[in-house]
């Protein structure tokens, strides 16, 4: 009966692990990437569009401002693509930092809701636009 | 419980997922080339993780649900055998216990919280149908079904259906599948379950049968698929994480937060008790708000698309 305990759940690992595996090994890697500023702003357009953006140097991720002062964030989560519209009280913390490329600035941001947890983008250029700094102060 | 036939002892589960490893292994295998998006192996590890989750959940529950099961049969009012007439019966009574405990998990926010990780994938795959809750001790099903055990069903033989029914619905889980044609009337399919995990406004919140779909027939909550409304999977607002904790307990805690700020006793009551999405001003939406603003609109589409008659 112990034995038989301890077993289903140790095959049941092992399944997963197999199987996790043979996804991984047949390429199922989630190369998904934010096409390019279009894609973002046709993404934006339910919202009634955004006056400013800035997108991850990988194109992992983009924050925008909509012209009615909510927060648009976009995120890759494997290989899709995750949406989410917050007001500023939405959004736990906001801060920036020096990433280890010489060429990017890092952006982290923390939200309240549990299912979309957090953010961080590497966006060019050493300038964050006055939005974001905005945000950070809040 | 003694009086169980020897037939009805099949491992149901087990078979189900020796089944479901090898159907899931052909399903990547067939989607690789034609469909390289139809598995991702991060949200593959997360779905299994969840089922692996709600079994060892499933276990720790196990022994409390069967003691209310028996308490239950205790009082039962009939003493119905292994009867022919009673298998039917008891076939169809199951079914309808899933199809009314699967709407109310979809259309009350406490048992939305622990149904909603089933949901939390983009994808639609087999691997998905393993994505369960881990919370279902709190869940509407097991309470739902237990009117059949009080009735005087043996324990056992509603705990049969229960595991085909749940059987039954894995292979519903797949893009890979068309239609079936004739029985699309009758058996939950894998086009109707397609329909019931899409985020289209169209498509939301229907189709919740398990083995039947005779039940959203009548009900009024079939929605058949529409080939020129591809299925947008996963929920209105998708998680950005692949963290196990998070897809199961992500509604339950923006739940608590929501009640912890409510206004009053009322506010707090329908946070938990109203619609997914409630809330006491209207400023999210919910399921029917989203339905309404798309047959406005489909509506309003249409009507420009009418040429009056000369």
């Amino acid at each position: 009966m112990m034995t038989g305990s301890i077993w289903l759940p140790l095959g049941s690992l092992a399944s997963i692990a197999m199987l996790v595996w043979f996804s991984y090994a047949l390429g199922f890697r989630g190369r998904r990437t934010l096409s390019g500023d279009d894609e973002l702003m046709a993404l934006t357009r339910a919202y009634g569009g955004a006056r400013d953006f800035v997108v991850d140097a990988n194109r992992a991720s983009a924050i925008a401002m909509l012209h009615d002062g909510r927060v648009f964030l976009c995120k890759v989560v494997g290989n899709a693509i995750v949406t989410r519209v917050y007001s500023k009280d939405e959004i736990a913390s906001a801060a920036d930092y020096r990433s280890k490329r010489d060429d990017v600035r890092g952006i982290s941001l923390k939200f309240k809701a549990h299912g979309f947890p957090s953010l961080k983008l590497e966006v060019p250029g050493e300038v964050l636009p006055q939005w974001f700094e905005d945000l950070k102060r809040k | 419980m003694p009086d169980t036939p020897d037939w009805a002892k099949a491992p149901i589960l087990a078979i189900a997922i020796f089944a479901t490893i090898f159907f899931t292994i052909a399903e990547m295998l067939k989607t690789r080339r034609s469909n390289p998006g139809a598995y991702e192996y991060r949200d593959t590890a997360a779905s299994l993780l969840m089922g692996f989750g709600s079994l060892v959940a499933g276990l720790i529950y196990a022994g409390a649900h069967l003691a209310i099961i028996l308490g239950a049969y205790e009082l039962r009012l009939f003493n119905i055998g292994w009867t022919w007439w009673a298998l039917i019966i008891c076939f169809f009574a199951v079914d309808l216990r899933y199809y009314i405990s699967h709407r109310l998990a979809h259309e009350h926010r406490l048992w939305w919280a622990s149904h909603v990780a089933h949901h939390s994938s983009q994808h639609f795959n087999l691997s998905t149908a393993l994505r369960q809750s881990w919370t279902d001790l709190f869940g509407i099903g097991f309470w739902v079904g237990l009117p059949l055990y009080f009735i005087g069903f043996p324990p056992a033989m509603v705990i049969l259906f229960t595991g085909i029914t749940a059987a039954y619905q894995i292979w519903v889980h797949t893009e890979q599948v068309k239609t079936i044609g004739p029985l699309e009337w009758i058996l939950n399919t894998a086009s109707h379950h397609r329909v019931h995990h899409a985020t289209n406004p169209q498509y939301i919140d229907s189709n919740h049968g398990g083995f039947l779909i005779i039940w959203d027939r009548m009900f009024g909550t079939f929605v058949a698929e529409d080939e020129s409304d591809p299925c947008q999977y996963g929920i209105t607002s998708n998680l950005g994480t692949f963290n196990l904790a998070r897809i199961a307990l992500h509604e339950w805690i923006a739940m608590g937060q929501d009640v912890r700020k409510a206004q009053s006793l009322r506010d707090a009551f329908w946070y938990v008790f109203g619609a997914p999405g409630w809330t006491p001003d209207g400023s999210r939406e919910t399921s029917r708000t989203m339905k309404e603003k798309w047959a406005r609109e489909k509506w309003a589409c249409d009507s420009e698309t009418i040429v009056p008659a000369e």
